[in-house]
């Protein structure tokens, strides 16, 4: 870790610094070179290549600090976007600076390097070049006239006596050097006057060219780092045809010299810069193409640094404050620094601080809040009655299980809604929701009244009692079901009843029926045909009255039966078959039968639902009577309700159909509309519905007639069990 | 910056053509005395236009000549010797110089441009006396090129990437007999 830190601060830190030292350096070094100071040399071209790589480092850094903000804006790093505004910013602030002093250095530069080459200047240079000439051609006429004078003096001397003749005559003449050279070039003799020109130069095919022709030859040559005159003149030798060749060096007066120098360096100096003016502004123009980069991508890094400096408390804010709004409030924040920047994160940390104890106590409120709730509403779903809770608008905001039970509507769908609304899906409830209504409207503070209303599941009678909230929060009204209640008080009555007179009634009828047929045989003989006749016919009044008596209070005993019911899987179509066919050969009555598919079980006692059945058909041969061939016809379908299955066995007639008052009502004891019926045979079937879970119901045919649906619930029992069940014969 | 780029441009156009000048090492052989050993040399040499400007606007020419002895290429030199040409105009007396620089005594004038680059034919180099006692068997290797060092500083680039700037001769060798 410790390595891969240390090449991390190489590359993102030190690099790019010693690049910027390297390029300020090279500039400095190559501009101190173009102008001609200290040479760099042979270290040129590394010079150049090291600022071409330091330019590479700094583009490189650049580019992977643009790569750095690309994936930070991509991932929507906090302080990313601030950052990438600030840098553009400060680019836009700083490079456009440098650009425009790139452009006036240049033009300057440029103007600056044309303004040296002043054409009167470089005239006046040639000028004085061509003075120079002149003073020195005229020294050179002098020295040539001096040159001719010993070479006549040497003509056809021997080579032993030149020397002489050089010896003097070389301070008569003023020469630094006199040589006198042989036909082959080798020096015959040579005389001088400074020890630095003791080696005679020799002279070049050019030179001797030009003498051979017959010529002389006089120039000023520069020798070493001095001016000389130099002389050479054909002479002849000792021996006829031969010749030799003298050679003078004479010197330019020292004042001449120095001023010839000057002029000439000066000279020079102009036409080397002259020939250099291109190169010196591409130099230039160069380097200081280096300090606009330089200078640009140092102001693009600085950029960097300054946004990134500036940006990181506030990025790290910003991250707190997206960790405060997740619910995290133990984020670390940035070190709060003596500025703006400071401030704002003292605050944000008080603040976060604030709020996390406002949110601890609004989460402790609120779990408070929803274990009341959560209770109430256990408490509300275990509640036998139905509650219902309406806001101030009559808007329905609370409904729990058994309200939806008893009114058999989905109440929760209805959250929200007003009673109207409900009205208006459901008419059938207006018994409920307007009496709820007219109590809202009236403002009372609690209400009682009992209301009857008709649901999916019939009739239900209910108490309901309504209060409104305090602080008009609302109102709530809490209804029991007393339907179930009066029709068990009913039924106990009933059976009491029913049970009373199996015990006193049925008891002393053996007896009156006894004595009847008893003073039937002892008198009948005995007395006159018409008091025979009347004794018969009172005596069988007597017995058929108490047979229908004893007739009745079966009836009764059988309604009153204590015994539960034996309960067993039935297949339901075979039971109907069974019966069914007791009616079948019976030529007065049209039976039709109209069962579902397959073989639907229920859990019955088979006994039970025989005798409902009979009590059904028997009902519906009734309520048709004399007037018309009866047609019965028995149908079974399989429906869901409640969540469960549940098979609906149908008995229908073409009677007359329902009576207008026909309700709960008529399923009690004693309510019929039949001349012949006893009013026990519904009320049975009733009981038997309910002893096996299951329900009765009555309605009119469209057709005409009317149809008795029981319901029972159809049995879940095993596969095993249900393949065992045989028909109930 | 946009004139710059075309001051680039043209630039390198106007490289692109640019003659370059020419320098070959047509002899060379060891000569002088065992214990005063010459480089004979013998040089043809053409410069560029840019070059003669720059020789006739008083910027002097340096060759570097360096001769080295050994036995295998790249192996230890068993004598090394690096000398310095330099051509130059004195526009005073319109004459062109040539001169050794390590032997200031040895300094030659010339009328002509000509006359000038003719006297590189005939270049006499003093060398080491290790030059004189080379074994059999020891290759000589003498090369010579246009010292871009020696240039004045604005001439730098130029001569960096111009051919124009480029004189530089190929390798001359050969085995001299056992001395």
């Amino acid at each position: 870790m410790a390595t891969r830190g240390w090449l991390k601060f190489a590359l993102r830190r030190a690099l790019p610094a010693l690049a910027v030292l390297a390029l300020l350096l090279a500039s400095l070094k190559l501009a101190e070179d173009a102008a001609g100071g200290v040479g760099v040399g042979s270290y040129y071209r590394w010079i150049l290549g090291a600022a071409a790589v330091a330019l590479a480092v700094l583009v490189f850094a650049i580019a992977q600090r643009l790569w750095r903000l690309r994936v930070d804006l991509r991932r929507g790093a906090p302080g990313a976007r601030l950052g990438r505004r600030l840098l553009v910013m400060l680019v836009l602030l700083a490079v456009p600076p440098v650009v425009v002093v790139y452009g006036f250095a240049l033009r300057f530069l440029d103007a600056t390097i044309d303004n040296w080459f002043n054409v009167k200047l470089e005239q006046a240079l040639d000028d004085a070049l061509e003075v120079g000439r002149i003073v020195v051609a005229e020294r050179l006429r002098v020295a040539e006239q001096a040159s001719a004078g010993v070479a006549a003096r040497l003509e056809s001397k021997p080579e032993s006596a030149l020397q002489e003749v050089l010896d003097t005559d070389i301070d008569t003449v003023g020469a630094t050097q006199l040589t006198v050279f042989g036909d082959d070039g080798r020096v015959i003799a040579t005389a001088s006057s400074d020890p630095r020109y003791l080696d005679p130069p020799l002279p070049d095919a050019t030179l001797q060219m030009r003498v051979a022709g017959g010529g002389r030859y006089a120039a000023p040559e520069p020798i070493g780092d001095v001016l000389m005159l130099r002389v050479a003149v054909p002479v002849a030798g000792d021996v006829p045809g031969s010749r030799r060749l003298l050679q003078g060096l004479y010197p330019l007066p020292t004042r001449l010299q120095t001023l010839t120098r000057g002029i000439e360096n000066a000279s020079f100096d102009f036409q080397r810069l002259k020939f250099l003016r291109g190169s010196l502004k591409l130099t230039f123009a160069l380097i200081l193409t280096f300090a606009l980069l330089l200078s640009a991508l140092i102001v693009t890094l600085a950029a960097f640094g300054v946004a990134r400096r500036l940006v990181a408390p506030l990025g790290r804010l910003i991250a707190a404050t997206r960790a405060v709004g997740a619910g995290r409030y133990d984020t670390p924040l940035p070190i709060a620094s003596n500025d703006e920047v400071g401030f704002l994160v003292n605050s944000f940390a008080q603040m976060t601080r604030e709020i996390e104890l406002a949110s601890a106590r609004a989460q402790k409120s609120a779990q408070e809040t929803e274990r009341q709730r959560a209770w109430l509403v256990a408490l509300l779903e275990r509640l036998s009655a139905g509650v219902l809770g309406f806001d101030q608008d009559g808007r329905l905001r609370v409904a729990n299980r058994a309200a939806e039970a008893i009114l058999g509507v989905n109440a929760t769908g209805y959250i929200g809604h007003t009673l109207a609304e409900l009205e208006r899906d459901r008419p059938q409830l207006a018994t409920f929701t307007a009496p709820l209504a007219r109590h809202f409207r009236g403002g009372l503070r609690e209400w009682r009244e009992e209301l009857v209303v008709d649901t999916d599941d019939g009739r239900r009678v209910l108490m309901l009692r309504g209060t409104a909230l305090p602080d008009d929060a609302g109102y709530v009204a809490v209804f029991d079901d007393l339907t179930v209640l009066n029709r068990a008080q009913r039924d106990a009555a009933w059976g009491e009843v029913a049970r009373r007179l199996a015990h006193e009634v049925k008891n002393p009828l053996t007896p009156i029926q006894l004595a009847a047929e008893r003073l039937r045989r002892r008198f009948l003989g005995r007395l006159s045909a018409e008091e025979g006749e009347l004794i018969d016919r009172a005596t069988h009044t007597i017995v058929a009255q108490v047979e229908a008596l004893k007739t009745m209070v079966n009836a009764f005993g059988d309604y009153a039966r204590p015994q539960p019911p034996a309960l067993r899987p039935i297949a339901l179509h075979a039971l109907l078959d069974d019966v069914l066919d007791l009616y079948e050969n019976d030529q007065r009555i049209g039976l039709s039968r109209d069962l579902a598919d397959g073989e639907p079980l229920v859990r019955a006692d088979a006994v039970r639902l025989r005798q409902a059945l009979h009590n059904l058909i028997k009902n519906a041969l009734e309520a048709i009577g004399d007037a018309k061939k009866p047609q019965i016809l028995v149908t079974t379908r399989l429906v869901q309700g409640g969540g469960e299955g549940w098979v609906e066995l149908g008995v229908a007639d073409n009677g007359p159909g329902l009576p207008p008052d026909f309700g709960d009502r008529w399923f009690e004891p004693y309510t019929t509309s039949k001349v012949k019926g006893t009013g026990l045979g519904l009320a049975v079937v009733k009981k038997i519905a309910e002893e096996h879970g299951g329900s009765i119901r009555a309605e009119n045919r469209a057709q005409g007639g009317a149809v008795f649906t029981l319901r029972l619930p159809v049995d879940v029992a095993p596969a095993a069990t249900k393949q065992a069940v045989a028909a109930p014969h | 910056m946009f004139a710059l780029a075309a001051c680039l441009l043209a630039g390198c156009s106007a490289i692109a053509q640019q003659q370059p000048g020419e320098l070959v090492i047509r002899a060379a052989s060891i000569a002088g005395t065992p214990d005063a050993p010459v480089l004979a040399l013998a040089l043809d040499c053409r410069l560029s236009g840019p070059m003669q400007d720059a020789l006739d606007h008083g910027i002097p020419l340096t060759l570097r000549i360096s001769a080295d002895a050994s036995r295998w290429r790249f192996l230890s030199s068993q004598a090394r010797s690096e000398q310095r040409i330099e051509l130059r105009y004195f526009p005073l007396s319109r004459r062109y110089q040539l001169r050794d620089l390590d032997a200031l005594a040895d300094v030659r004038t010339f009328a002509t441009p000509g006359y000038l680059l003719a006297g590189l034919n005939s270049l006499r180099l003093p060398l080491p006396a290790a030059f004189a006692k080379l074994p059999s068997g020891t290759t000589l290797r003498v090369g010579a090129e246009l010292e871009a060092a020696a240039l004045p500083g604005a001439l730098r680039l130029p001569a960096l990437f111009e051919p124009a700037w480029q004189l530089s001769a190929a390798e001359y060798t050969w085995q001299p007999a056992a001395g």
